[in-house]
Parts: structure tokens; sequence; C-alpha cells
């Protein structure tokens, strides 16, 4: 395909590509209703009639904001969830000492950051404000990373013998995974972020 | 004038029906008697974002021998929000009536 629907689609790819499935879904179902309207006023008024790539970005962008900072909340509390769910698996298995060391202290401390960093960034998703709901995440994402690293040190500091090992690698995969995730829909969230900025 | 509407004239067009982004624009141009000519672009967006709100529900079809085309339907909960707005607009037309007919 080539004329003014083709270049049209490629100027909406590049405006879109801070989400490239929804670019991928916008690009097909814009094209088909491009050609429709080609069919009655030509290629060049259907591009013109359909408004600036920019500003339909923007608009796909505002449109899946909401769902974008719940999503991100919501991988947020997971991580969360689990983070506290697997240490006190591997504090109650591996029957480890709850003592006041530093280890320990970061270990419950980014946990309880995190959390309350979590709960902040419900509220102010809840009120739409991007930039503080990215700002609590990010905090939250590093105070459960901080924690996540204490909680794993803790563990095989205290444990002997393979399956005590295997526990701790199984849970800290668990842990990683759901933090990369976690990474990824803040990743997400910026390029969100930069469009509307834009 | 129509942008603090647009979702319940999405809704109320679309109805029983599955309609895809093209026909819905055309069904909003005819049954407004071309008062509500709407920049195409901004329907995708607000179709895109009362989906993401669980009011809608989209597939792809294609004819035999037609273009792939992107479908809209409303689900249970986009009914059930068409007969609330339905409901909340009649009260503040009615409310507009009364105010400015008692102007006249």
């Amino acid at each position: 395909m080539s004329g003014p629907i083709a270049s049209y689609l490629d100027e909406l790819d590049d405006v879109l590509a801070f989400d490239p499935r929804l670019s991928r879904r916008v690009r097909d179902e814009i094209e088909s209703h491009l050609c429709d309207t080609a069919e009655q006023v030509g290629e060049a008024d259907a591009v013109r009639r359909f408004g600036r790539p920019a500003e339909i970005a923007r608009a796909y962008a505002e449109a899946a904001l909401p769902d974008r900072l719940r999503r991100s909340c919501v991988a947020a509390a997971l991580l969360g969830g689990a983070t506290l769910l697997l240490m006190r698996l591997r504090t109650v298995i591996l029957d480890l000492p709850g003592g006041g060391d530093p280890l320990t202290w970061f270990d419950r401390g980014g946990l309880i950051a995190a959390l309350v960093c979590i709960g902040a960034a419900w509220w102010m998703a809840s009120r739409r404000r991007i930039a503080l709901v990215r700002r609590w995440l990010h905090f939250a994402a590093g105070s459960l990373a901080l924690s996540v690293g204490a909680s794993l040190v803790r563990a095989f500091q205290g444990a002997t013998g393979d399956s005590a090992h295997a526990l701790i690698v199984g849970t800290a995969l668990v842990e990683l995974v759901l933090l990369g995730a976690l990474m990824a829909q803040l990743a997400r969230l910026d390029r969100y972020a930069r469009r509307l900025a834009a | 004038m129509l942008k603090g509407h647009l979702d319940a004239v999405l809704l109320a067009t679309i109805g029983d029906e599955a309609l895809h982004g093209y026909a819905i624009i055309e069904a909003i141009r005819a049954r407004s008697g071309g008062h509500f000519d709407l920049p195409e672009g901004t329907i995708y967006p607000a179709l895109h974002r009362l989906e993401l709100a669980g009011l809608l529900a989209s597939r792809w079809v294609q004819p035999d021998g037609g273009r792939k085309r992107r479908v809209y339907a409303l689900t249970d909960s986009g009914r059930r929000s068409l007969v609330e707005r339905r409901a909340g607009w009649r009260s503040f037309a009615s409310g507009i009536d009364l105010v400015l007919g008692a102007r006249t």
C-alpha cells in the first residue's frame, strides 16, 4: 500500500510507539476506517478528516491511562503481597531468627515502606495524579527490591541443606519475575506519561 | 457541546447491534440529522476507553470478500450504564426545559 493512507498510518505508528500492542491494534482498525472513507471522498480527504496523528495518539494515551494506572498499581500490590508471603514462608520453614540485625531491618522496613508507597500510589491513581503515581510506584519498587534482597541474603545465611537452598531460589525466582513485571509496567506508564506531556 | 455526552451517544448508537467505527460515525451523523458531524479521529479513542472500562466488547469480523473490521457491542455493564445515562439525561433535559421555558 502506498499513498496518503499509508503515509498517515506510518506516522501514526511513530506517535503510538509508546505502546506497540496498542499501535498494532489502532493501525489495523484505522486503516479499515480510512479505506471506507476513501471510497467516498478519496484518500487525501479521508486522512484530513481523521485528524492529526499526534492528536489521535494523545487521545489514545488519555483513554488508556486509567487502565494503565490500575495495572501498575495491581502489579505493585501483587509484588508487595508476594514479598510478604514468601518472606514469611522462608522465615517459618527455615526457622530464621527474628533478631534486630540490619538485614532484618532492611527486610521488614523495606516491605513496610513499599506497602505505604503502594497505598499512596492507589490514592493518587484514583485522583489521576500521574506524576505522583509514578513517583510512589518507583519508591515502592525500590523498597521492594531492597526488602527482597535483604530477605534472600538473610535466608541464605540461615539456610542449611539442598532443600533449603531450593526453597530460597524458587521463592527468589517468583519475586524476581514479579519485580520484572512491575518494572515493565512502570516503563510503559513512563512512556504514556511522556506521550501525554508531548 | 457534545464532549460531555460522547460516551452516552456512543453507547446509545451501538445499542443492541454490533457496529464498527465507521458505521457508528455514520449512524450518529444520520440519527442527529447531520447536527453531530464528529471529527472521526475522536471516536476510536473513545471506543477504546469504553472498552477498557468494560462497557463495550470488541472483536474482529471479516465478511466473505469484505474488509476486516473491529466491531463493538455493549456488555451487560454497558447496557446498565446506558439505562442510567438515559435517565440522567432525561432528568437534566427536563430541568433545562423548565428553566429555559420559564424565561420565555
